[in-house]
């Protein structure tokens, strides 16, 4: 018998396969379709509270809010141990250029870089039009933590035109890798926080480092002796 | 020599026309035709390519999906299109040959078939098939059973055109020997 390439002969088509294929296809369209509905829905809910709390934020007019987050964020290593710094100061009047110049007040927990040539805040509230800020980049939400002082000793209060916790470089605090920061502040109709309250604890113990009671013109701090202010 | 040119003209003008009719259609009903045009043939590969009459419906119609999902809006030319398509089953029936390895099979049931039943001359051409490295069966199919010239078959198979003729070489060899 001689036989060539061409003597292949396919299988018979199942019954049904075309039928088979659309049904699938048309599942798969769904599958997606539906996939897509829930990131558009999700989009549209993250992009109508960015709106309201931007506006919040930024348009005057608009009634005041008290916004409340409580998120973790992972503290670098600086000199073989994690390290993050607290800057918390009431508003002030400096000399620049021979000129008396206005500073806001503001508080943040965050990071600097070795040298102290930048700052990078995990959460910064700063007296003036849309001063608030977290970083979502690196932090993340969490569960929240008590907004008290919880035992720490009073470190002092910062009054106008004084410099605030450890000067220009903050309080130095040591804590575990990952601390959590709870913040509750109230933003004016303005856009500009008027006070906050803050509290950070460290490691999965939460055991607690640092609190702030601050508005513009008084600041109390309390800090762990884990803390440095000099 | 000018009604020639003419000719040549007016074949031409059909041709458009009809590709253009052919991409105004809903992606499904251009599916459609493409399948009609084509899937004959693509049964004959992937039965030629698995050996295993049981399984060429499954993986065509995976390949079929993953095809209608990534349906451009329109080819180049009727070479790309082909192209196109056959190397979507190519893949997929390669990736079914290595699911089976994966899985251990004994060897295709062609083989088994093909021994046992040498009256039937497609089970003979497939056992032969299965003989050949995965490599030359799909050149071997792809140009001798389904007439796709070198460029496209380079195309379909991502290899340049002078590993396809130095492939089809050993590959007609090595069915010729398996089908005597």
């Amino acid at each position: 018998m001689s036989v060539d390439l061409d003597d292949l002969v396919a299988p018979p088509l199942r019954e049904g396969f075309r039928e088979e294929l659309w049904e699938r296809a048309e599942q798969q369209e769904r599958r997606a379709a539906r996939r897509w509905r829930a990131v558009a829905i999700a989009a549209l809910v993250v992009a109508a509270a960015a709106i309201s709390g931007a506006g919040v934020l930024a348009r005057g007019g608009q009634a005041s809010v008290t916004i409340d987050r409580t998120i973790a964020c992972p503290v670098p290593i600086r000199g073989g141990v994690p390290v993050f710094h607290l800057f918390a100061q009431a508003r002030g009047k400096y000399l620049f250029q021979g000129k008396l110049t206005g500073s806001a007040a503001q508080l943040a927990v965050g990071t600097t870089a070795p040298g102290l040539s930048s700052r990078e805040d995990f959460v910064s509230v700063t007296s003036f039009r849309g001063g608030f800020g977290i970083d979502q980049q690196r932090c993340h939400a969490a569960s929240q933590i008590a907004l008290e002082r919880s035992g720490l000793p009073k470190d002092a209060d910062y009054l106008p035109n004084q410099p605030g916790v450890g000067g220009m470089f903050g309080a130095t605090c040591l804590s575990a890798s990952t601390i959590t920061v709870r913040l509750r502040t109230r933003i004016a109709a303005s856009g500009a926080p008027v006070w906050a309250k803050l509290a950070v604890r460290s490691g999965k113990k939460l055991r607690p480092i640092v609190y702030v009671d601050w508005t513009p013109d008084k600041v109390t701090t309390y800090l762990s002796p884990d803390c440095r202010t000099q | 020599m000018e009604a020639v040119t003419e000719f040549a003209g007016i074949r031409r003008d059909a041709l458009h026309a009809a590709r253009a009719a052919r991409e105004a259609l809903s992606p499904r009903r251009r599916f459609e035709n493409l399948l009609d045009r084509h899937e004959a043939r693509l049964r004959r590969v992937a039965y030629g390519m698995l050996g295993d009459a049981h399984r060429v419906d499954d993986v065509l119609q995976e390949a079929f999906l993953k095809a209608y999902r990534s349906l451009p809006d329109r080819f180049e030319n009727d070479r790309a299109e082909s192209a196109w398509l056959y190397r979507i089953v190519h893949r997929c029936c390669l990736d079914e040959l290595r699911s089976r390895k994966r899985r251990r099979e004994v060897a295709g049931v062609i083989e088994l078939l093909a021994v046992d039943d040498d009256r039937d001359a497609s089970l003979v051409v497939a056992g032969a098939l299965a003989q050949l490295s995965e490599q030359s069966r799909a050149v071997v199919l792809l140009v001798d059973l389904i007439g796709l010239d070198y460029d496209t078959a380079a195309l379909v198979l991502h290899v340049p055109r002078g590993t396809i003729a130095s492939r089809l070489n050993s590959a007609r060899e090595q069915l010729r020997k398996g089908l005597e």
